[in-house]
């Protein structure tokens, strides 16, 4: 398969699904207002703004993750519902584009996803954010999210069309995802200036979020088509 | 023998399990042994 | 397949009823013999450390079980690359890398348990963020699901294949798992790394005990895998086997309708 083939399928798969997801509007009236009652539901648990605001960083993203799965879960629904992921496979479509068509898919929900979370912690939480913090805490969310679409759609892949695919997912995913929940919340502490830490100390834990964003990357376009095989 | 309790419980569980782990398949070794014809077990 | 297992239950009254050979009762009996006298030895004929006490006696335990679930963990690491690289079905591999999974969760098991037992007798508590402790954790869980996905699988084949792919992943997030809690633990200067087995003066029964404990454990974990590599091919036989026999079923149906 060639480069611009590839790319052709995943323009194509990405078109797909978030034209579905136009007309269904699952992740924008579902799964975003789930993740902000997480935060909600959080802030009842904590009760209590000083160690609100020192966790926030971590809050932001455990509701990212929570909010992962479903996202997973849909984006593999829609086609194993009518075998169309089979009939992509039998038509030769190249997986490479499917798993990079999927993993943008994944990508847009879940900027959109940490945005609101973001905007939730800054108003519920009372997090400071300013300009300067902007670069970091953007960066930051581009590797995670980047790393966190890989893996989701790798492991999607994997138990998409299996039994007891909903409880697998987030056993198989929550262990790999480790390290984004570390590094990501390392630079968004920075970001947010929490515990007197500056953003420019975030720039090593981007870093991490980078290095596993470009290993699951490379790995998901060569074991993806694996994945499906049958 | 200081902190004999916790001594000999660890001692205890990690062989109790890898007995009862080979108990069980054995066990299960010959249960399953008598429904497969001989010429279909490679190790013999 | 040759034999034609039409009969349900039985399908041969004189087939050998057990799973062992001798190289597998050689190395069981070798097994049984080795732990018995690290259990004595860990037991009673070492002496107590200086520093620690007797709680140093779990380090028999603790050590070796941790050596063998690190090495079950690359055993099914290494055999699930050789049937993501052979063309044909290596379903061999893909039962070592099974049943070693099933021991090393065993294992790792007992040395979580057997850990956090001895942390408790020398720091006072059941656990620490230690990047040592918390990878081995993380490599239990993620083991956890490995076997999971097996138990749901299709045909052996598409099984394997998953299974394989998995473990692989596997293999690659694990020391990414690590250097993360490593980077995120060096951030406590608390936290010096709690390592159990840091300040013990080892006499020379002592190693010794500790050296054949590892033997002992290795040969108890091979022991382990053998046997268990054998239960799954027995029930791999008898799966296809039912399968036969419902195809079977079904041609001798559709024969018998259309007379």
């Amino acid at each position: 398969m060639t480069r611009s083939s590839t790319w052709k399928v995943a323009r194509a798969v990405a078109a797909k699904d978030l034209r579905i997801e136009m007309r269904s509007r699952v992740v924008t009236n579902q799964v975003v207002p789930f993740a902000g009652l997480v935060m909600v539901m959080f802030a009842f648990a904590l009760d209590n703004d000083t160690v609100l605001e020192r966790v926030s960083g971590g809050l932001i993203w455990l509701a990212t993750l929570f909010s992962l799965f479903i996202l997973v879960q849909r984006s593999f629904a829609i086609d194993t519902a009518d075998g169309a992921l089979d009939s992509l496979r039998v038509a030769g479509v190249s997986p490479a584009g499917i798993f990079v068509g999927k993993a943008i898919t994944l990508m847009i929900e879940l900027l959109l996803l940490e945005l609101t979370l973001t905007a939730a912690a800054i108003v519920l939480y009372r997090v400071d954010l300013r300009p300067s913090s902007l670069v970091v805490l953007v960066t930051c969310m581009i590797w995670a999210t980047a790393g966190l679409a890989f893996v989701g759609t790798l492991y999607g892949g994997l138990a998409a069309g299996m039994r007891g695919r909903e409880t697998l997912l987030p056993l198989l995913l929550l262990p790999v995802v480790a390290p984004v929940l570390i590094g990501a919340t390392k630079a968004t502490e920075a970001a947010f200036r929490i515990n007197g830490v500056a953003p420019s100390d975030g720039w090593p834990w981007i870093g991490l979020l980078a290095v596993f964003a470009v290993v699951f990357g490379v790995v998901g376009l060569s074991a993806f088509g694996a994945l499906i095989e049958e | 023998m200081k902190d004999a309790t916790f001594i000999f419980l660890t001692y205890g569980l990690t062989i109790g399990v890898l007995v009862a782990l080979v108990v069980v398949t054995l066990r299960r070794g010959s249960a399953l042994a008598r429904q497969v014809a001989d010429q279909d077990k490679p190790w013999l | 397949m040759s034999i034609d297992y039409t009969i349900d239950h039985i399908a041969t009254p004189d087939a050998v009823a057990g799973v062992g050979t001798k190289t597998s009762r050689g190395i069981g009996l070798l097994a049984l013999g080795v732990m018995t006298w690290v259990v004595v030895s860990g037991l009673f004929l070492t002496p107590a450390d200086k520093n620690q006490g007797d709680s140093v006696r779990i380090m028999y335990i603790h050590v070796p079980t941790a050596w063998i679930a690190y090495l079950a963990f690359i055993v099914t690491g290494a055999a699930s690359l050789i049937v993501l690289i052979k063309k044909k079905p290596a379903l061999g591999f893909d039962r070592v890398a099974g049943a070693s999974a099933e021991v090393g969760v065993m294992f790792m098991a007992l040395t979580l348990i057997s850990g956090s037992l001895w942390g408790r007798l020398t720091w006072g508590e059941f656990w620490a963020w230690d990047p040592r402790l918390t990878t081995t954790a993380f490599m239990f869980v993620t083991y956890i699901g490995y076997l999971a996905v097996r138990n749901l699988g299709g045909s052996q084949q598409q099984r394997a294949k998953r299974s394989a792919v998995l473990a692989a992943l596997a293999v690659l997030q694990i020391p990414l798992v690590h250097f993360s809690v490593v980077l995120w633990r060096s951030l406590h200067q608390s936290a010096s790394i709690l390592s159990v087995d840091g300040d013990i003066k080892m006499d020379g029964l002592m190693l010794f005990t500790l050296f054949t404990g590892v033997i002992g454990f290795t040969l108890t974990f091979i022991w382990l895998v053998m046997h268990r590599s054998r239960l799954m091919l027995m029930r791999g036989v008898i799966e296809d086997r039912g399968l036969e026999a419902a195809i079977r079923e079904r041609q001798r149906d559709t024969a018998g309708a259309s007379q």
